[in-house]
């Protein structure tokens, strides 16, 4: 079935004009020949051996934006009936009801679809992620903290980190239930467990593979993998949605 | 500031960094929230101009800078070599300071939370951050500037327990002259941000 653009899949193209860290080289970028970044080069390593999975890094393409399972046959979604009925809904009104209509935020796991960069960074007992999109961030803890008992559940949840040979895998539970995985509108409930593995192959390249274990809306987990690449040699734009949101109104979907 | 009753362990040593710099890492909690208007309204060169209009943080979009530093609500920073990064419980948004000795860019185009980089002054993080737009306010007040606004915060961890921060506004077109205030936090030590989405919160 082709995909059709939901109206608010444009919205990710609202961008800043230019920036000014645009082309600042990337401190320690392996170089080919002509100077430019060698994406084929070995994935860098952090002084305790894992795999550094820090950097710039882009969605490569809207894929993933407009289907989170856009690599799996339609019947290979698991919905409950509701969930199956809502996602139709939500296709045949266009998306009118997408959150990110509205500037609120993108949830875990659509944020790293989106193509705007994302920046990974390390720190002692945390990775954190800053997103372009929105200019927000996600902390993902990494000193072995669970999920605390009085909190309150949100777009992007509470993240917990921990590596398995070279996947840094992220399991993220605390979501709000209102999230849209994707502009077609995949549901995602409250009882949702994500869990993200960040595998980087090699300078320029990563896989995100995301498990979606949500009782509530689909009958057995399911998984799917993202592909986002590095964008060395420059720098995240501020980038507002409600400062220029004027497709809100146009959006009125069907 | 009652001293008595503050923690012994935040009297403690700072800690430092592997370079040998402070680390201001940690989650801190202004003392008050801190209105620049008294001083700012002294050195004002249009006092028409600077009459209150609709706070700009009502529109959700990115409050700005010192705003954001002046509570209530807490920020935390995370620090290595090349960059320092803010963390704002307010708007869930961020500040990147790059301490990578990369220079302030020339006639940026204008941002909300502008642009910035530090450099260490012993063992002061001095900050500088141009490149704003003129659509925030510098404080809760409403304290105006222009897009020549330039501020240096000088981030200065007194002991493990409390952090400075040394706000100069320096706005030619909109003060007579530059001033300077002082924010006073301290380490929430068992606390994380959570989650705030303005636009969920806005009535």
């Amino acid at each position: 079935m082709r995909s059709v653009l939901s109206a608010s899949t444009f919205l990710f193209f609202i961008a800043s004009a230019q920036g000014q860290w645009l082309n600042y080289p990337t401190k320690d970028a392996p170089r080919t020949k002509d100077g430019k970044p060698d994406m084929s080069a070995p994935a860098p390593r952090t002084k305790d051996g894992k795999v550094d999975i820090t950097g710039i890094w882009l969605a490569n393409g809207l894929k993933y934006l407009i289907n989170i399972a856009a690599d799996l046959k339609p019947d290979e979604v698991p919905f409950q009936p509701w969930a199956a009925a809502l996602y139709k809904e939500r296709r045949e009104n266009r998306g009118r009801d997408d959150p990110n209509n509205f500037c609120l935020p993108s949830g875990t796991p659509e944020k790293e679809a989106v193509t705007s960069p994302f920046k990974v960074m390390q720190f002692p007992g945390e990775m954190l992620i800053l997103y372009e999109s929105r200019t927000i961030y996600r902390e993902i803890f990494t000193d072995g903290r669970t999920i605390p008992k009085d909190f309150r559940p949100s777009w992007q949840g509470f993240s917990a980190g921990h590596w398995d040979g070279d996947d840094f895998v992220v399991e993220t539970t605390g979501l709000n239930g209102k999230i849209w995985m994707d502009t077609n509108g995949h549901p995602l409930s409250e009882a949702a467990h994500v869990t993200e593995r960040f595998r980087r192959h090699d300078y320029g390249h990563m896989d995100i593979q995301i498990t979606i274990d949500d009782p509530k809306a689909y009958t057995k987990p399911w998984t799917i993998t993202e592909n986002p690449s590095l964008m060395a040699d420059t720098e995240l734009l501020e980038s507002v949605c409600e400062e220029n949101n004027k497709d809100a109104r146009h959006i009125v979907g069907k | 500031m009652i001293v008595a009753a503050m923690l012994a362990s935040s009297l403690a040593p700072k800690a430092a960094m592997a370079q040998g710099k402070p680390d201001l890492s940690g989650v801190w909690s202004p003392d008050e929230v801190l209105s620049i208007r008294a001083k700012a309204n002294a050195l004002l060169l249009n006092r028409k101009a600077a009459a209150s209009k609709r706070d700009p943080d009502a529109n959700c979009t990115l409050s700005g800078v010192p705003r954001l530093d002046l509570g209530p609500k807490s920020f935390k920073i995370l620090q290595s070599p090349d960059e320092v990064v803010i963390l704002y419980q307010d708007f869930t948004t961020f500040r990147q300071v790059f301490t990578d000795g990369r220079p302030l860019p020339q006639d940026p185009q204008p941002a909300w939370l502008g642009y910035s980089v530090g450099k260490w002054d012993g063992d002061t993080l001095v900050v500088d951050t141009i490149g704003f737009n003129d659509l925030t306010w510098l404080d809760n007040a409403g304290t105006p500037h222009s897009e020549s606004l330039h501020v240096t915060e000088r981030f200065h961890r007194r002991d493990k327990g409390h952090l400075d921060i040394q706000i100069t506004i320096d706005d030619p077109k909109t003060f007579s002259h530059s001033f300077t205030v002082t924010e006073h936090a301290r380490l929430s030590p068992n606390v994380d941000l959570t989650e705030f989405i303005c636009l969920e919160n806005r009535k």
